[in-house]
């Protein structure tokens, strides 16, 4: 055994290392010193996100049960930046009465289901990539319980658990099939091992199950709005961005990687639930009362727009699906920094809430309405180009109808989206939300958000920097 | 020359910066925020042109330096870039366009003072600095589009910048509607030259006889070649924007934005950039579509007439500049559209830019000083005006000044350039040549028309004194002036020529003498008429009522697109498809919308709350993909 | 008919047997799920399911692919997966009984629509 395989995992070490410092700062440090823990995490983060910005060589370690590509990088750099944008959002509420005490406990959950991602997205082994979801699932649900005395949090959290817990059971099932069927669970082994039975298509549909769960395609989301609405804003605000994306990506990797024999039945299949998710996302979308329920069905309507891109399963529409990733994380980021600001000011999330919100809090109205633009995919900010992207790469394999159908469906999304800026910006209300001073944590990352809704389709560097990866 | 790209992004700092801190930054900040960077960009613009004219000659042409980045790609050849070109034409646009808008923001600092909204003014001034500046450097025809609609977008907002007033929001929207009319047929044209060349780079579509483009020629459509097709359409996006007959309708109402705005976007800068286009497409258009050509020729002489005969009977003092711009723009068109490429034959061409340069000066000169009378009088008509020049003798002075220019008296920069053109003219065909002379003589009839309607004749009564204005204003006005007087002994053709070879002008007598000649005739029958009140101008009026109403309504050009956009489009069109809209589409969707909204009554049970019932949806869900998977396998 | 039902008794297991008590197991984990109101039952038809998966690893490793213990150790780190489910998913119950004073699956309806 060579240990030195150990020290390749270099992303993984570094968050480990950074999960320990904080594990032991916590309990060494006082009362004065929990101050700035915050401010430790947030240092410390950046630090592991900047060190491991550099994509390397593509390797394999312990013997393929762990590999990394270029691409991987980008992708994980986008999750652990967002990160940081979701922990700079939770800051001040972290700093609560009930809460202060528990900040240590926040982040090391937050961290490890991140960390959980990175074994997911690197895993070259089922059993590593079983781990790794877990991880990244267990963690979360403890998450969504965090305010342990408001009955909808712990309810939303027992939907979570319970839900995630059947689609785990069912995948694993699914992973155990293809175990009989072919004797392996190396993902490059498996590649070659996998020539089609209807075992082996049922066991992945069964397999594929827990993933799309993961990323709430339509039928596999009812879970999604429940638990948004019942969990802590910023927590939503993960769940739909991080623990999304890195779902997505994975879907990816080993549809194009393992299941490549298979893909008549896959692109089917997706064909489908790309459909269903975009249209019945944006159905409900429109009858929804509550901000955060809203933002669930808009986040369900656009992950269909993501699996449109692994559904083209070419280099070019991973290249689409991971800088959609990065857009939606920045304007979906924005959308719920506006609306974590003005719950934990407030308390108010219902829509009609926001009526009137442009006369006392302009800054927090302009930045929700240029990210929502962005998530609807207005020219020329960032979601429009997303958008774009996804499309081109979908329409080069010729999924021509389903692209018309999705265009219709951006139309759809424009008119709800724009009752949410019509609220705020021309509706009166007798008693609005008050004038709101936000924290400084929480002002930077949505000015670190605005400037990616404004600036990233623009700069095509990325896009072409990524495409460079993804290669 | 990389301090170039300061010259671009000078102005969009100053836009980002005044813009974003609007009313938080006091005006007069503001103002001198925004005309500090002009005079910095105006400055880096005059040793940008030094040292590109300085420069060696290769092959006895100026090598166009070209610096660019990739910015959007489709294909291996076909991508979009983002960049900066400089060649003689683009470096002189970049001196005309500075000048004038360092000019105009010293002159708004006295004509805007005390406005509301000074500062926002100043925000929308840079942003349309650097779309102008953005869309003359642009090293491919897709740059150029963008910025070309940024530039449609601030020329909006600044015809709109009274938006308490009715007429200038309706103008702002007819100016921008109008020329976005015109643009979609750019980006079509844009489209599909594209399509059949696989670039959008200048450099690549101008290179001389290069191959993609004659086999591009093969191609027809409709009797035509694609080539023709497509630079035919461009034409017509150049010709929305330089009020070109008959889209010129949006120039004349543009007048109600700030007399400073009309001075830099609707007679210097925006308006010539359909002028730009043809010139900087020349070589494709000579090359491979001479029709086109000929066919912007007729559309420039018809403009330039058109609005000649209009300008002759105008009374707002501000129309009157407008539709003489329409007119002085048909010459350059004439002029290009009669131009050749090499040596000699290229004349028409340099004339072309020649008169753009100075018709630029002169013309931001009388759009200035109509600025300051109208400060003055704090009127537009020129009935309320007269007698003038005894109050304001130095916007008299340079206003006569910019008048002889126009009207083209030796040795005036106006003189030269339009010379030119008239040489190129008769050139190319007589009758054009003596079309264009006469339209030279009315052009000097009306603008004496205008001078001593304005500075002569019956005094009117002023409520207050007329006073000359304040040394802010008069400064530009001096400036510009010395301009136009010197101008014309540039030795453009050592600059700027339609090969890029050195040409020297040399005047041609008969044309010089004889269009002289007609302009002294122009302006001595204006004299006759305007220069102390006479019956002269109302019996000739009288002797021809139709005519003369004819000129006044504009030749009801927009009475006529009132009738078909309201009578035939609205009532044949429109009315039937609003009863087929509310009978059948209505309904169909009225019947649509409840069917949705049943639908999500019927599938609101799916989201009930329950979790058991999530956990069999997920799994009928699983199960039916199964299957459905294992049909799509055996199948 | 005798003899053979010896044979079988007397015989090796075969591998159809053991997966026959997983496919049990696996819908009968399903089944409760579905069915059973209170959530402890819940959690234990769960990890009903995570075992028939569980099971099925370690049979296929030893009937089909003897020479590597990738399947038995699938099986481990399931269970412990398994364990880490069920301790998180008991607090929550938890939560859930001390906020309800109820762990009835059908009191949780707060959220919906």
């Amino acid at each position: 055994m060579d240990y030195t395989n150990f020290f390749l995992m270099k992303e993984e070490l570094s968050l480990i290392g950074v999960m320990l410092i904080l594990l032991v700062y916590d309990i060494f440090s006082g009362e004065k010193g929990k101050r700035h823990f915050q401010t430790l995490a947030l240092g410390l983060l950046g630090l592991h996100t900047a060190v491991n910005c550099l994509p390397r060589e593509a390797f394999d370690a312990f013997g393929g049960m762990y590999s990394y590509k270029p691409v991987m990088t980008a992708v994980k750099t986008i999750l652990s930046a967002a990160t940081i944008i979701v922990l700079m959002q939770v800051n001040n509420w972290l700093k609560d009465e009930e809460r202060r005490n528990k900040q240590g406990e926040y982040i090391y959950l937050t961290l490890s289901t991140l960390l959980g991602m990175y074994f997911m997205i690197s895993s070259g082994n089922f059993l590593l990539f079983v781990i790794g979801l877990e991880m990244a699932s267990i963690p979360m649900a403890a998450l969504v319980a965090f305010d342990k005395y408001r009955q909808t949090s712990a309810e939303a959290a027992a939907k979570y658990i319970f839900s995630a817990a059947f689609a785990s059971a069912i995948s694993l099932f699914g992973i155990s099939l293809i175990y009989g069927s072919t004797g392996t669970l190396y993902f490059d082994d498996l590649a070659g091992s996998i020539t089609g039975s209807p075992l082996q298509v049922m066991a992945f549909v069964f397999f594929a199950a827990g993933l799309f769960f993961k990323i709430s395609l339509v039928p596999f989301h009812l879970w999604t709005a429940d638990v948004y609405e019942g969990a802590p804003t910023t927590v939503t605000a993960y769940l739909s961005v991080v623990s999304k994306g890195a779902a997505v990506f994975v879907l990816f990797s080993l549809l194009t990687k393992v299941f490549g024999a298979l893909m008549e039945e896959w692109q089917f299949i997706l064909y489908a639930l790309v459909l269903l998710s975009i249209t019945v996302g944006n159905l409900f979308a429109l009858r929804q009362k509550n901000m955060k329920r809203f933002l669930a069905f808009s986040s369900i309507s656009q992950a269909g727009y993501i699996v449109l891109a692994v559904l083209a399963g070419t280099p070019q529409g991973l290249t689409a699906l991971i800088y959609y990733v990065l857009v939606y994380a920045c304007s979906n980021l924005a959308v719920f920094g506006v609306v974590s600001i003005i719950e934990q000011r407030s308390g108010k999330t219902d829509i009609a809430d926001y009526n009137g919100l442009y006369k006392t809090n302009p800054r927090l109205s302009v930045a929700m309405m240029l990210a929502l633009f962005s998530l609807g995919g207005i020219p020329f900010f960032a979601g429009f180009f997303s958008k774009f992207f996804v499309f081109m790469a979908a329409a080069e394999q010729g999924f021509y109808v389903l692209i018309f159908i999705a265009l219709l469906n951006t139309v759809i999304s424009l008119y709800y989206y724009l009752i949410v800026v019509k609220a705020m910006f021309v509706k009166d209300n007798e008693r609005p939300i008050e004038t709101i001073r936000s924290d400084r944590p929480a002002q930077i990352a949505l000015a670190l958000c605005m400037f990616g809704v404004l600036c990233l389709g623009i700069l095509s560097v990325v896009y072409e920097g990524i495409g460079q990866l993804a290669l | 020359m990389q301090y170039t790209l300061v010259i671009l992004l000078l102005p969009l700092l100053s836009f980002l910066l005044i813009g974003l801190l609007d009313s938080k930054l006091k005006p007069s900040l503001a103002g001198n925020l925004g005309t500090l960077s002009l005079a910095i960009i105006a400055a880096l613009s005059y040793y940008c042109a030094f040292d590109y004219f300085t420069a060696d000659r290769v092959n006895g042409v100026f090598q166009p330096v070209i610096m660019q980045m990739e910015w959007l790609r489709f294909s291996d050849s076909l991508h979009i870039d983002l960049g900066l070109l400089l060649d003689p034409i683009s470096v002189m646009m970049l001196v005309v366009i500075t000048t004038v808008s360092l000019m105009v923001h010293i002159y708004s600092l006295g004509y805007m003072k005390g406005e509301t909204g000074f500062q926002r003014y100043y925000a929308f001034l840079s942003l349309f600095t650097f779309s102008m500046l953005g869309l003359v450097v642009a090293t491919n025809i897709f740059q150029m589009y963008i910025f070309w609609e940024l530039v449609g977008v601030s020329s909006y907002l600044l015809i709109g910048f009274y938006y308490t007033k009715p007429e200038a929001v309706a103008a702002s929207k007819k100016a921008f509607i109008v020329t976005r009319f015109a643009d979609l047929f750019f980006l079509i044209g844009i489209l599909i030259l594209s399509f059949y060349t696989q670039t959008f780079d200048f450099a690549t579509l101008t290179a001389g006889n290069s191959n993609i483009l004659s086999e591009t020629a093969g191609a027809t459509f409709l009797g035509a070649s694609v080539l023709t097709w497509a630079l035919a359409l461009i034409f017509i996006g150049g010709a929305g924007k330089s009020a070109m007959f008959p889209l010129h309708v949006w120039l004349p109402d543009a007048m109600e934005g700030p007399t400073p705005v009309s001075a830099l976007i609707h007679a210097a800068t925006m308006v010539v950039a359909g002028v730009y286009l043809v010139a900087r497409l020349f070589p494709v258009y000579f090359f491979y579509s001479p029709e086109v050509l000929a066919g912007i020729a007729v559309v420039g002489a018809f403009t330039s007439l058109y609005a000649a005969v209009v300008a002759c009977v105008q009374t707002d003092i501000k129309r009157v500049l407008a539709f003489s711009t329409i007119s002085q723009i048909g010459f350059m068109m004439v002029s290009l559209g009669a131009s050749g490429f090499e040596g000699h034959e290229g004349l028409g061409y340099m004339a072309s830019m020649f008169h753009l340069f100075t018709h630029a000066m002169f013309k931001a000169l009388l759009f200035l000083g109509a600025g300051a009378i109208i400060h003055a009088v704090h009127s537009n008509e020129m009935s309320h005006m007269g007698g003038l020049r005894k109050y304001m003798p130095i916007t008299h002075a340079t206003f006569l000044i910019a008048c002889l220019a126009i009207a083209g008296i030796f040795p005036l920069s106006g003189f030269f350039s339009k010379d030119e053109i008239l040489a190129a003219v008769f050139h190319f065909c007589p009758i054009l040549g003596v079309v264009m002379s006469f339209i030279a003589g009315l052009t000097a009839f009306y603008m004496f028309r205008l001078y001593y309607n304005i500075f002569w004749g019956e005094e009117h009564k002023h409520e207050h004194q007329p006073h000359e204005a304040p040394k802010l204003m008069t400064f530009p006005l001096i400036f510009l002036a010395a301009v136009t007087v010197v101008a014309g002994f540039i030795p453009f053709g050592h600059f700027v020529t339609a090969d890029g070879m050195l040409y020297d002008i040399h005047i041609d007598m008969t044309v010089a003498l004889s269009s002289t000649v007609v302009a002294l005739i122009g302006i001595a029958l204006a004299t006759l008429m305007y220069r102390k009140p006479t019956q002269i101008p109302a019996t000739l009026a009288k002797s021809s009522p139709g005519l003369y109403k004819a000129a006044m309504k504009r030749f009801y050009i927009d009475e006529f697109y009132l009738f078909v956009t309201k009578r035939v489009i609205f009532n044949c069109i429109s009315r039937p498809l609003a009863w087929f809209d509310r009978h059948v589409i209505d309904a169909t969707m009225d019947g649509l919308a409840t069917i949705t909204q049943q639908a999500s009554v019927k599938i609101r049970g799916l989201q009930s709350g329950q979790l058991q019932r999530y956990v069999l949806v997920f799994l009928i869900g699983v199960l039916l993909a199964a299957a459905i998977a294992i049909i799509v396998y055996l199948a | 008919m005798y003899e053979l039902i010896i044979n079988f008794l007397e015989g090796p297991v075969p591998m159809e047997a053991y997966l026959i008590v997983s496919s049990i197991m696996f819908f009968a984990g399903i089944y409760g799920f579905i069915a059973r109101k209170n959530l402890m039952m819940m959690l234990i038809s769960i990890e009903l399911m995570l075992n028939a998966a569980d099971l099925n690893f370690a049979v296929f490793n030893r009937y089909l692919y003897p020479e590597q213990p990738e399947g038995m150790f699938f099986t481990l780190f399931g269970i412990a997966i398994a364990a880490c489910e069920t301790a998180v998913a008991i607090a929550i119950i938890i939560n859930i009984y001390r906020n309800l004073q109820d762990v009835d699956v059908e009191e949780l309806n707060q959220l919906k629509g």
